[in-house]
């Protein structure tokens, strides 16, 4: 299953890129809690937990970082699966590594805070609400003719809280002249949030029940397009190395599939065009995307779609974690991440954020008080915008 | 008064089978405990099985004796179990002499089916055509020697390292004295009978004794692997030859070994090409062993005592060991040497030389060492302090409490002896030493810390090892600036 | 607009990206892990063994790319320039003399280009040391004693105890971090204020490396208030926050600039520009500069025969002599070394040996500059033929 679990240099190259271990004074930074609680436990399967394993976000910077390619995050991920909870918090973490529940029952999040609290859902960080699903895309210049079929995963997220967001990349998609298949058809998660949260098994059991789901539906396809970067480097990494669900079809990011195929004539009508706010477009590449793709990518996009003032934001991880800063043991270091974020965006009713985690982009907007989306909802809104007032001054 | 020469495994449990039967000794050895071939080995509680076909004795006296220390000495053993796999490349007909051999010795040998060895331990080859358990066991030397001395020590004995013996001395042909020289000049001890425990360097006391003796010596390179990559011993089903054994030591893998005869007693050098051959021989076991973190090699002198017969090779020298009494052939009355054997048959070979002086010196009490209890080594504190050494988890406080030289701290704490073997705490724990013993030369013991892990690492450079070694060189040469770099 | 490849994330792999944008073009990192910047204090060394240590102009004909004066200079204060608009304190002035900073363990150790919160002097001088009880690296009793022996210069040294937020994983970046927040800043102030009185005037207070990883220049001003001394930082071993804070800036500074960060273990670079990565990407550029850092780096492997590997052009570029040293620096291929759109630059290159001569930071300078150089990517200082030799190290 591992590969190089053994090849640690001691250099401390993780630590110096965790985000939490300069943020939490308790906690013992990645080389602590992964290969070297590794090598122990591999002596002695008894070795006692370290008691702030789970204060880790899996956002793999530390994996990312090492020079000799020790899993370290994935070794945490088993490091985690040890420690014993109580049943609340058990009963809380099962909720959790199951997105795709919550996903079915997105009202669920409704619930009021004296019913969740005492399950551990911390109470700083507020639930998504469920967002409207936008129309089509009409091209002012020709009809979109469908010809290649491209797979939209679904993720829980989007799919519970974050329709907006699918419908504008599906009538992107649309638009670009692909004709767009949702997959999978019912609720499933791609086992990310189990494996976060420290249930490796358990995220095995999601994915598989995933990936049976998703296989009848690939037929035909040329590519899967994601939204969310936990899933799509999930997908792509624990899918075929972890959990051996190697996708016959290949899988890339909505960003990476914008850049490269969206036809010219949608970026002249992009770029073409006085950006419609004064405001800057702070783009945060999430700690997975950095780690699976690179910094920059994110950045590239919005600036070919003829964004305002874009700039990078300045930090590793968010907080978000996926689920971790709804739980209450972790909600001070989750909202201590984001901070970064604040200090950087001074105009938070003209900025945006430009990110590509619904998580992600709660946690900030909520920090920041700036309005945090997803490219796709992006790129919709300002493609709309224009060619409505292009039809607009057409019909004048 | 018995003076016992060499402080490895025999001749601490000589000392000790003496001083439980009341008589006064004095262990003296030329460097620390165990530094010769007690502290170079892979490790091994030998069951017997292996040597069940071509060492019946030597299978014999393992099956006892691993029997017996288990009780004896349960802080310093594991109880890890070992496996014989019999490859499809390896003779049928050796494994049906080795049942015999193992029935033969009382050995349990429990057929396994070897489509289960291969899911529980993927690793394994999948070439196995029959494979056994057996009571193979893990022996932490170091350990158990520091639990034999502490109780040498608490029956009145005393163990005296740094002392190079240079002579002995007689009166009327019988041993009278023995004279060493040490740190503080030379030292002169009155004794009765002094017996020679000096393992590969027994020829050269045997000569201060006037009775020279034949020894055989070999030398096993052994290398070592970053984690425990088996829960248990696996050895290939085999006549004793190289590259048949893989010993979960606490957190690491040792290989083992080869056999090559040489005539120094002192631990050889390594040679590359005996590194890859040992690695060649490996794989056939274990087919992915390149992949496996490899930390150093390093190399251990077998005393093997040839007897007066002449085997062709060291692999047919005996395991068995053998107690000479001087006076019976050349030397003086009161010198006995203990030759050969095996460190899991160590205390049978301290009850029969001790049988011997007790008898010479008129003692009529019997061996009471299969009966003892040792107890086990002390636990790491667990300090609130900052920690030294990370790969082995060792602090100020533990090695502020061995007593010793700095090889002393190294050998009982494990520090500089994990995956980053020293480049992070070998300057911290001169630090510290300088703090307890101002009179050392810091430079001179930074110089040797790291002479000593090189020595392993540079022969086994390859993958993260190479990594690891070029981040060593420039963290001592770039950051700390230690001098001329090689 | 001509498109630029680096490979590699560390010292080289910055510069070169640096001076490929500087140069107007378009640059794209790709690394598949961080680069070594975080496992050094980030001085750039410049300094040979044998000549006039006391004026490093002299050591030029030393090192093994022959470079002007000229070229030297502007090299240098290439770096000097962006690693200012990084940020990051560097000294305006080049230093016209060899300097030295302190180790933990109270070695002097030769460096050049040294960002200020960093101690370096030109000759041994008397030096007040601090440790911080609980920090395994500050040795100050060890290291003020090795100091004093070593240089014969006069010395003294205080340890202050630990703050009670700490505990065992206490590391050098926690311990940064701490001094970062206000309690940890006050903290310091106060340990050092107690024992201010007994340091000599003018003697400079040392302390260990981890005075803050955001606001390191904020943090030692306070100290300098506090104790009425100048306050430097002397360097620790890895995890360096010297090398982090110079990696955080200048890579952000690099991202802002529009430099691609990618992600990614190359598995092929082909002459004719092509890149390829593990998963699967690719792309063309018009030059590929290849700085992964040797073995240290994983540009090269080794296998259990000794057999060493350029992992992007899969070649066997020799066997490791038996029982011998590691000579990574055999291994480098020279910057104009076969393939005319790939070229190598940083500790592969041959004839360098900064474990040996202290010379690292020139390593980076001279190789990055003739691979560019010769890639036709820069020209710095007055053209001038620039030759290589081979090494003439008096041993």
């Amino acid at each position: 299953m591992w590969n190089n679990d053994d090849a640690c240099m001691k250099c401390s190259i993780c630590i110096t890129v965790c985000p939490v271990y300069g943020q939490d004074s308790d906690f013992p930074g990645p080389k602590a809690l992964g290969p070297d609680w590794f090598r122990a436990f591999q002596e002695n399967p008894a070795t006692p937990v370290m008691e702030h394993v789970d204060d880790c976000t899996f956002c793999q910077l530390c994996e990312a970082s090492c020079p000799v390619h020790v899993p370290i995050a994935h070794l945490i991920a088993r490091h985690k699966s040890f420690k014993k909870k109580t049943t609340r918090i058990a009963l809380r973490d099962r909720i959790l590594a199951h997105p795709q529940w919550v996903a079915r029952y997105p009202h669920l999040a409704n619930a009021p805070s004296f019913l969740v609290k005492p399950l551990g859902f911390g109470s700083r960080s507020r639930w998504p609400r469920p967002q409207k699903r936008v129309g089509r895309l009409v091209s002012p210049n020709e009809p979109a003719k469908a010809a290649q079929v491209i797979g939209l995963f679904v993720d829980c997220y989007s799919r519970g809280f974050d329709q907006d967001v699918l419908s504008a990349a599906q009538a992107l998609l649309e638009l670009w002249g692909f004709s767009v298949r949702l997959l999978p058809h019912a609720s499933h998660c791609c086992g990310a949030a189990a494996y976060a949260a420290g249930q490796p098994e358990e995220g095995q059991r999601i994915a598989r029940a995933t990936y049976e789901a998703l296989s009848p539906d690939l037929a035909g396809l040329s590519l899967v397009v994601t939204l969310n970067a936990t899933c799509d480097s999930t997908l792509r990494e624990e899918w075929p190395v972890y959990w051996n669900l190697p996708l016959p079809v290949p899988v890339l990011s909505f960003t990476e599939f914008a850049l490269s195929r969206a036809p010219e004539s949608f970026w002249e009508t992009m770029k073409n065009q006085a950006p419609g706010t004064a405001g800057t477009a702070w783009v945060h590449t999430t700690c997975r995307s950095r780690v699976s793709r690179g910094d920059g990518i994110l950045e590239a996009l919005v600036q070919k779609a003829g964004l305002p003032s874009v700039e990078p934001l300045n930090m590793a991880c968010c907080g978000a974690g996926g689920s971790y800063a709804f739980k209450e043991e972790h909600e001070d270091t989750a909202h201590a991440l984001g901070l970064v974020a604040l200090e950087q965006i001074k105009n938070p009713k003209e900025d945006s954020i430009v990110v590509d985690s619904g998580t992600c982009a709660l946690h900030l907007s909520q920090i920041t008080g700036a309005a945090a989306k997803h490219p796709a909802y992006w790129l919709y809104h300002r493609y709309r915008s224009l060619t409505e007032r292009s039809v607009e001054i057409g019909s004048q | 008064m018995v003076v016992v020469i060499g402080a490895g495994a025999t001749g601490l449990g000589v000392a000790w089978d003496l001083a439980l039967r009341g008589v006064e000794v004095t262990v003296i050895d030329q460097s620390g405990i165990g530094f010769g071939t007690s502290g170079r080995f892979h490790g091994l509680l030998h069951s017997g099985a292996r040597y069940a076909v071509t060492d019946p004795t030597a299978a014999q006296d393992c099956r006892e004796e691993n029997a017996r220390l288990r009780t004896i000495a349960s802080g310093a053993i594991e109880d890890t179990g070992g496996i014989f796999v019999r490859t499809q490349d390896d003779d049928p007909a050796f494994e049906t002499a080795w049942l015999e051999g193992c029935n033969r010795a009382g050995i349990p040998a429990t057929r396994l089916d070897p489509q289960k060895v291969r899911m529980r331990y993927p690793e394994v080859t999948g070439r196995i055509a029959s494979a056994y358990t057996v009571p193979d066991g893990v022996l932490e030397g170091f350990h158990l020697m520091q639990l034999v001395a502490q109780d040498i020590t608490a029956h009145q004995g005393t163990v005296l390292t740094h002392h190079h013996v240079s002579a002995v001395t007689t009166v009327d042909g019988r041993v009278a004295g023995v004279t060493a020289e040490g740190p503080g000049g030379q030292v002169h001890l009155h004794c009765d009978a002094v017996v020679n425990a000096a393992g590969p360097w027994a020829g050269r006391v045997a000569e201060l004794l006037g009775d020279p003796i034949p020894m055989h010596l070999s030398y096993g390179l052994m290398l070592l692997f970053a984690q425990r990559k088996f829960p248990l011993v696996i050895n290939r089903m085999k006549a004793p030859g190289d590259g048949d054994i893989f010993v979960p030591h606490q957190r690491v893998t040792i290989l083992g070994t080869t056999d090559i005869a040489q005539d120094s007693p002192e631990a050889p050098a390594i040679v590359q090409s005996e590194v890859e051959r040992l690695m060649t021989l490996g794989r056939e076991l274990i087919p992915s062993l390149d992949s496996w973190r490899v930390l150093r090699a390093f190399t251990g002198v077998r005393p093997l005592y040839e007897g007066e017969t002449h085997a062709a090779s060291s692999r047919e020298v005996s395991r068995d060991f053998k107690v000479i009494d001087h006076h019976a052939r050349h030397g003086p009355a009161g010198a006995f040497s203990v030759v050969g054997g095996k460190w899991t048959t160590f205390r049978l070979m301290a009850e029969r030389t001790s049988d011997m002086v007790a008898g010479y010196l008129k003692v009529s009490s019997p061996c009471v060492t299969a009966e003892a209890r040792l107890g086990s080594p002390p636990a790491k504190m667990a300090a609130p302090e900052s920690v030294l050494c990370e790969c082995e988890r060792v602090c100020a406080s533990d090695l502020r409490a061995v007593k010793g030289s700095v090889d002393e701290w190294r050998t009982a704490t494990w520090f500089s002896m994990g995956p980053c073997q020293g480049t992070f705490c070998a300057h911290r724990v001169t630090a510290l030493r300088h703090a307890v013993f101002p009179e050392e030369d810091p430079d001179e013991m930074i110089r040797h810390l790291r002479a000593e892990r090189a020595k392993g690492m540079i022969p086994v450079l390859w993958g993260a090892n190479a990594r690891e070694y070029a981040l060593q060189q420039a963290v001592r040469f770039q950051t700390l600036e230690e001098g001329e770099s090689l | 607009m001509t498109r630029v490849t680096v490979v590699g994330q560390g010292p080289a792999a910055l510069f070169a990206a640096s001076l490929i944008r500087e140069a107007g073009h378009e640059c794209i990192i790709v690394s598949e892990s961080e680069g070594s910047l975080p496992l050094w204090s980030g001085t750039f060394d410049f300094h040979a063994p044998v000549g006039d240590v006391s004026n490093p102009w002299s050591l030029l004909d030393n090192q093994p790319i022959s470079l002007s004066g000229q070229e030297w200079k502007s090299l240098w204060e290439s770096l000097a320039r962006f690693e200012r608009e990084a940020g990051i304190p560097v000294p305006d002035l080049l230093p016209s003399r060899g300097l030295f900073t302190i180790t933990c363990t109270g070695r002097e150790k030769p460096v050049f280009m040294v960002p200020a919160w960093q101690y370096a002097q030109e000759a041994a001088q008397p030096v007040w040391f601090v440790g911080f009880d609980g920090l395994a690296d500050s040795m100050a009793a060890f290291q003020c004693g090795a100091y004093q022996k070593h240089t014969g210069v006069e010395a003294n040294y205080c340890e202050i105890p630990k703050p009670s937020k700490w505990t065992p994983t206490w590391g050098a970046v926690r311990w940064a971090a701490y001094v970062d927040s206000d309690g940890g800043l006050d903290w310091l102030k106060r340990a050092l204020q107690k024992v201010s009185p007994d340091i000599p005037p003018g003697w400079p207070v040392l302390v260990p490396q981890v005075i803050g990883r955001k606001f390191p220049e904020r943090n030692l001003r306070a100290l300098q208030m506090a104790t009425g001394h100048p306050v430097f930082e002397y360097p620790l071993p890895p995890p360096s926050l010297g090398g982090m804070r110079i990696r955080d800036r200048w890579v952000w500074n690099l991202k802002q600039s529009g430099v691609q960060f990618l992600a990614g273990r190359v598995t092929l670079a082909e002459p004719s520009g092509q890149i390829s990565l593990e998963d699967g990407r690719e792309w063309r550029s018009d030059h590929i500069i290849v700085a992964s850092g040797g073995i240290l780096g994983g540009g090269l492997e080794i296998s259990v025969d000794g057999k060493v590997h350029d992992t992007l052009r899969k070649e066997v570029l020799g066997s490791i002599t038996v029982r011998q040293d590691l000579q990574m620096q055999e291994w480098g291929r020279l910057a104009d070394d076969g393939t005319p759109r790939i070229t190598t630059c940083g500790a592969q290159c041959r004839g360098w040996n900064p474990n040996r001569d202290s010379n690292g930071g020139a390593l980076i300078l001279a190789t990055v500059f003739q691979g560019l150089n010769r890639e036709g990517l820069v020209a710095v200082g007055p053209p001038g033929a620039v030759s290589e030799r081979s090494v003439s190290h008096v041993e």
